[in-house]
């Protein structure tokens, strides 16, 4: 890279759940797990009755990367991003729609977007802003976008889940499993007096992003899509599975600090892809002079 | 620091009408859109339905064809030359999207469903991507308005579009975008008439939001949309944004408010404003009693008793769920704008016990200030703050 890659936060915990994969290290190793099929349970036992996989991935990933952050989930703004929501309570909610001709009251106010956010509040006594966002397949790259405003407005830690549900067989012919990753990302300090006036430690990271951008239009309208007719049939790709691109490089970094910068593409399809820089070593250092041996 | 960014073009179209212009009429001359509700349902409710159906969408679009995006496409109309001169001014590049909404295209997926019932499969003409998900309603106002930059659908229930202003104004603050259209969309589907009738929270009347007579909520349907800009001329600033989370329940409000007072105070310490400073607020109450005691308490603590001009605009549109916090957002900048606040509908006789100011005839009041509540499922709270000036 010619230009510096200008970090903007620190990796400081990360997690991932799929079924088969229910860990950052497993996804890393590339094993499957045939006991991992459904997450651990993570809320308080009065929350778990009738919970969907949705909230359950978000509960798991986020407690993953709060472990490892070392940081509690109470204190810091919740982005979730998702494409689709909560697509499997909803197919309920349609069933007893057009089948049993009522919803049940429970099911109908679990089947907003936010409910996973909601729940991850509530579970947390968490009170700071929590958002539920979609965009197709930019779902990764825009919740990433997010949490970037959110820690420029307000400093500290930002938790962003990335997560989505298999697709419903009766509606689509798309095929996609389910998959959910998680990052916790801390404001870098604007300078090193930042430090001494009481910004929180950056040390140790995992690792740092920088520079996230969108390629630059070169087709017509249609090269932004953010839908296709049909996803692709392989399942690994999607929103999901580019957020773990992220999870992954994260964690690599953080056990090879080495490694030089990789730039993770968040879109999935290629259309205009956005894209972000993962770095090894200390952000501050990157930061304040761009002088560690990885930075250009 | 909060950077205060003036909006500069807005529309609305809902129950009150489908241009921006009838719509403000009606709020001004206390004129109900509410009506029995024309879908065919097991129980008797109103509706906020628009007074026309919303035209089919352009040949370019019709594979993303839902209820939603119609209104979504149609509510858009009045707004695209300002949207138009935004995109040559920045760049398409440099113009962002948030869009919040709650249902998306599932009237559309409602009727897929109930054809596969009936038939055993799905309409050929259901495209789940495009008609279905957030990202094609998204994808539909994206092409509709010609814009390239970072696009979004925000989804918190019925505070989504007011937490849409919220990201809008960080995309500008962290120097991505110069401009942010945000929209706020929803149209009338069975599954939130059932789900509320479920809940028991759905009028069999129009809603009366703070009265003694209050008897549940009335669904609405329409688009708004707000054009917001790094410089331009304003028809209001949008001046504090504050967001929180009440932590305590999906479906209830705190009962003592002490979400909407956190989002409330947020929103005036972004501009370094004192509750005296502000001349009316537009209340989120659809009209439910544990709504009206909680936002009612929250609004007591900060203003104190009687301390502020309060009207619930809901008796008017119907509770337009994910388009409510951008068509709220567009009263309240009329009231900056014009000097007058809407009587409360349906408020009158109002509830004593909550002690408020509410405005149960149309007042004529300069209002420099206004504060915009909108409160959702999950315990997500906004509360927007629009000016006159940038101070």
């Amino acid at each position: 890279m010619s230009v510096p890659p200008s970090p903007w936060a620190a990796v400081m915990g990360v997690g991932a759940w799929l079924p088969g994969v229910p860990d950052v290290r497993a996804l890393m190793n590339g094993t499957r797990r045939d006991d991992a099929d459904a997450p651990p349970p993570r809320l308080p036992v009065r929350m778990r009755r009738r919970t969907s996989l949705l909230i359950r991935m978000v509960a798991e990933v986020a407690a993953q990367a709060s472990e490892q952050a070392g940081v509690s989930l109470g204190a810091m703004p919740i982005v979730v991003g998702s494409a689709y929501g909560e697509l499997g309570t909803t197919m309920e909610m349609l069933h007893e729609l057009f089948v049993e001709r009522g919803v049940s009251p429970f099911r109908f106010h679990n089947s907003v977007h936010n409910t996973a956010s909601g729940y991850l509040s509530i579970a947390h006594e968490n009170r700071c802003p929590a958002t539920s966002l979609a965009a197709g397949w930019q779902t990764a790259a825009m919740a990433l976008l997010e949490a970037k405003t959110l820690l420029e407005d307000r400093g500290g830690d930002v938790l962003v889940v990335v997560a989505d549900e298999t697709l419903p067989a009766a509606l689509t012919s798309a095929v996609a499993t389910p998959v959910s990753g998680a990052v916790i990302l801390r404001a870098l300090p604007r300078d090193a007096g930042d430090t001494a006036a009481g910004a929180s430690s950056v040390d140790p990271a995992l690792a740092w992003l920088g520079d996230l951008r969108q390629e630059p239009v070169v087709g017509g309208a249609d090269a932004t899509a953010l839908v296709e007719r049909a996803q692709p049939a392989d399942p690994g790709a999607g929103p999901g599975r580019a957020f773990l691109r992220l999870v992954s490089a994260a964690a690599a970094a953080g056990a090879r600090p080495d490694e030089p910068p990789a730039r993770i593409d968040l879109t999935g399809d290629g259309a205009r892809p956005w894209s972000v820089a993962v770095g090894a070593g200390s952000p501050l250092q990157v930061h304040v002079g761009y002088t560690t041996r990885r930075a250009p | 620091m909060f950077a205060p960014y003036p909006v500069t073009a807005y529309s609305a179209v809902n129950a009150l009408g489908t241009t921006t212009r009838r719509v403000i009429e009606a709020l001004s001359a206390g004129r109900s859109g509410l009506g029995p509700c024309t879908l065919d349902l097991p129980f008797e409710t109103f509706a906020g339905e628009l007074p026309e159906a919303p035209p089919p969408l352009p040949a370019s679009l019709a594979d993303f064809d839902s209820r939603t995006a119609r209104i979504a496409v149609a509510g858009l109309d009045e707004l695209r030359p300002a949207v138009a001169a935004s995109v040559a001014r920045h760049g398409a590049e440099r113009v962002g999207l948030v869009v919040g909404t709650t249902t998306a295209g599932l009237a559309r997926t409602e009727a897929a469903y109930q054809a596969l019932q009936q038939t055993g499969h799905v309409p050929l003409d259901y495209d789940f991507h495009r008609q279905h998900s957030f990202g094609g309603l998204l994808e539909a106002v994206r092409r509709a308005a010609g814009i390239e930059g970072p696009a979004l659908v925000v989804s918190t229930a019925c505070s989504a579009s007011a937490k849409a202003l919220g990201s809008a104004r960080r995309l500008i603050a962290s120097g991505i975008v110069d401009a942010v259209l945000v929209g706020g969309v929803d149209g009338l589907s069975l599954t939130t008439l059932y789900g509320f009738h479920s809940l028991e929270i759905l009028s069999a009347t129009a809603c009366r939001p703070f009265s003694t007579e209050r008897n549940g909520i009335t669904i609405g349907e329409g688009a708004a949309y707000l054009l917001l800009e790094r410089t331009g001329e304003a028809r209001a600033w949008l001046l504090g944004v504050g967001e929180s989370s009440d932590a305590y329940h999906m479906a209830a409000p705190h009962p003592e408010g002490a979400g909407a007072l956190a989002a409330m105070r947020e929103a005036l310490a972004c501009a370094d404003l004192s509750p005296s400073n502000i001349d009316h607020i537009n209340a989120h109450s659809p009209g439910t009693r544990l709504n009206d005691l909680s936002e009612g308490k929250a609004v007591s603590a900060l203003f104190g008793a009687g301390g502020v001009p309060i009207a619930s605009t809901k008796g008017y549109t119907g509770h337009l769920l994910g388009a409510a916090g951008a068509t709220e957002a567009v009263f309240s900048i009329v009231a900056v704008e014009q000097g007058w606040i809407p009587r409360s509908l349906g408020a009158d006789p109002a509830d004593p016990t909550l002690g408020l100011d509410l405005v149960t005839e149309r007042r004529a009041r300069s209002c420099r200030r206004v504060l915009s509540n909108s409160f959702a499922f999950g315990g997500s709270n906004v509360s927007l703050l629009f000016g006159s000036a940038p101070v």
